[in-house]
């Protein structure tokens, strides 16, 4: 087990867009905060008839809303990241040749895969969890000093009433199904690495974008296109129980129209997910992709 | 003891083209041999075969096992130079100590570090800023850091300046190969290594053409030098190679007696390129 952790080390040595990207992103969002502390501080004090008329689930909507803020942002460009490595990470070690001295080593081709699959399914939620969680703290830090200048208590409003378990809950349990539910689409993007000998993108896209072609000409239907939709995004209905329940809080604010969340923890709703047949056969075509991505770099005949 | 490596009948298409046309050899423990070739002879078709690189057909064994089913357990204890290009750019030599000292089972991190501290090869650096024959050193220092059975070099000295090229075999030679290990290499550079190899096998057209130790290539093969007076009468013999040097006739006999060749003119050893020459050429006519 211990060689898996050096694979997964070795991908973090090459593509340090993994570390970075995080950091950069949420650093960023913190240096906002601090450079428009004055508007902020100014907005806090015009709000300040408002903020103390909420109760004590609405005080605690602004934790919640703050992690989630940084959790979406990070998320988003971690998305991207893990993408482009997924389809880089199998093919440019066969164009810099590399492969032969990765395959000199004792390692098997389903380990060197599989932990690069671990790099998008396991890793990369990881650190989108931690740096959410860091840089989400450190704004509450700043906003601590804001919500003291403009004559709000820190602690009433702020550290006092924030869930903070509840929402790492939800964290963990919404970078979990995703994962879960990306699986093939991951799949997928690795088999192309490990099979495609140039324009990964092209193979990555085209073979979809013409089976949804031929469904449409063929039987004028889109169920191909309704499957890769559902598939990137479908996860949150699925998964996740917004607004029926009638337990969560919602704030609306009527200025804004923004709505705020104050238990995340509430909206997990695993029950759907679990027994939603997509998932289940997601898993079993994400592993046969991957099954094949494993054969391809075993027996795929490189040149020395 | 069995052989190292027992190949029968290995065979292996490209399209039209065979690289491996019922190719067998076998090659025991304790040798250096020499895989020599001309270009697409299959050479590295050989090779990659071996290495369980490349799928094929015909039995093939190598160090008891089938590389094509068992390629991550046989790099257990197998070691192999592609050629000096494959070490991934990005890793830093630290990284790349780290990463064989993690997940080789083999390898000695002290003994390639001190192999690499008589270089100029400095731990931060990334192998995209090493020359290319600092990144040789490197991962020659890699591979004799593992204490391996087999190590197989395709072309391991291709593009270096003559020092790390006689550096590299040196090293070999003094700090790796003993008894007990057994490498295998191929390179156009026939010259360089004629000194350094126990063993010969010639591949033509994925066919092995000679398979003989240096030893018996002394015993079994004679070039003579002759002139013109005698030159009929040495033709007679049934050379299996002629060619001209100086105004005078070198040819080359397989499997006649020294003492009659001694009667002809200056006989001695052939160089492995000459051999290599006559044998290929005559594989071709």
């Amino acid at each position: 087990m211990s060689g898996f952790l050096w694979l997964i080390r070795r991908e973090l040595w090459e593509h340090r867009a993994f570390i970075y990207v995080p950091l950069v992103v949420g650093a960023l969002m913190v240096a906002v905060s601090v450079l428009f502390s004055g508007e902020i501080i100014a907005a806090l004090e015009h709000a300040h008839g408002k903020i103390t008329a909420l109760g004590e689930e609405e005080r605690a909507a602004i934790f919640s809303a703050l992690i989630g803020q940084f959790a979406v942002a990070i998320a988003l460009f971690m998305t991207f990241v893990v993408l482009l490595y997924l389809l880089d990470c199998l093919h440019a070690e066969r164009v810099d040749r590399s492969i032969l001295f990765w395959k000199s080593l004792p390692v098997s081709d389903a380990k060197t895969v599989l932990s690069k699959l671990a790099m998008a399914m396991v890793v990369a939620p990881l650190i989108v969890l931690a740096s959410a969680l860091f840089f989400g703290i450190l704004e509450m830090i700043v906003l601590t000093v804001h919500f003291a200048a403009a004559g709000l208590g820190p602690w009433e409003y702020l550290w006092g009433p924030s869930r903070i378990f509840g929402t790492i809950a939800f964290l963990i349990y919404a970078v979990v199904v995703q994962a879960l539910w990306h699986f093939p689409l991951f799949a997928w993007l690795l088999l192309v690495s490990a099979f495609a000998k140039r324009a990964v993108f092209l193979w990555a896209i085209l073979p979809p974008v013409v089976v949804i072609w031929l469904e449409k000409v063929i039987f004028d239907t889109h169920w191909f296109a309704d499957q890769i939709g559902e598939r990137v995004v479908g996860v949150f209905p699925l998964a996740f129980e917004f607004g029926s329940g009638g337990h969560q809080i919602v704030i609306t604010d009527e200025e804004t129209g923004i709505e705020l969340t104050a238990r995340l923890s509430e909206l997990i709703n695993p029950g759907p997910f679990l027994s939603s047949p997509a998932l289940w056969i997601g898993l079993v075509i994400g592993a046969l992709l991957i099954a094949a991505a494993i054969w391809v770099r075993r027996y795929r005949d490189e040149s020395i | 003891m069995a052989a190292l490596i027992e190949a029968r009948g290995l065979c292996k298409r490209y399209g039209a083209t065979a690289a491996l046309d019922n190719t067998s050899f076998s090659i025991e423990a304790g040798r250096i041999v020499g895989l020599i070739g001309p270009n697409g002879a299959g050479k590295t078709t050989a090779l990659k075969a071996i290495l369980g690189l490349t799928p094929f057909e015909g039995g093939l064994s190598v160090l008891g096992r089938d590389p094509r089913r068992e390629r991550h357990e046989l790099m257990q204890d197998v070691c192999f130079i592609a050629d000096v290009a494959v070490l991934p750019r990005w890793i830093k030599v630290q990284q790349v100590l780290d990463m064989a000292d993690g997940v080789h089972p083999k390898f000695n991190k002290g003994k390639a570090k001190q192999f690499l501290s008589r270089t100029d090869i400095p731990m931060t650096a990334k192998v995209k800023t090493l020359s290319k024959g600092m990144v040789t050193q490197l991962h020659l220092a890699l591979v004799m850091a593992i204490d391996a059975r087999l190590l197989v070099l395709d072309e391991p000295t291709i593009g270096l300046d003559i020092i790390y090229r006689k550096e590299f075999y040196s090293s070999l030679l003094n700090d790796y190969f003993d008894e007990e290990r057994t490498i295998l290499v191929t390179t156009h550079q026939v010259e360089e290594i004629q000194n350094v190899l126990t063993d010969l096998l010639f591949i033509n057209r994925g066919r092995i053409v000679l398979d003989c130790s240096m030893d018996e290539v002394a015993e079994r093969y004679t070039e003579v030098l002759v002139g013109p007076e005698k030159i009929e009468q040495a033709r007679a013999l049934g050379p299996i190679y002629e060619q001209d040097t100086f105004g005078r006739k070198v040819l080359l006999f397989e499997a006649v007696g020294r003492a009659e060749l001694e009667q002809l003119g200056e006989a001695r050893r052939p160089s492995i390129s000459d051999l290599f020459v006559a044998k290929v050429k005559g594989g071709r006519a």
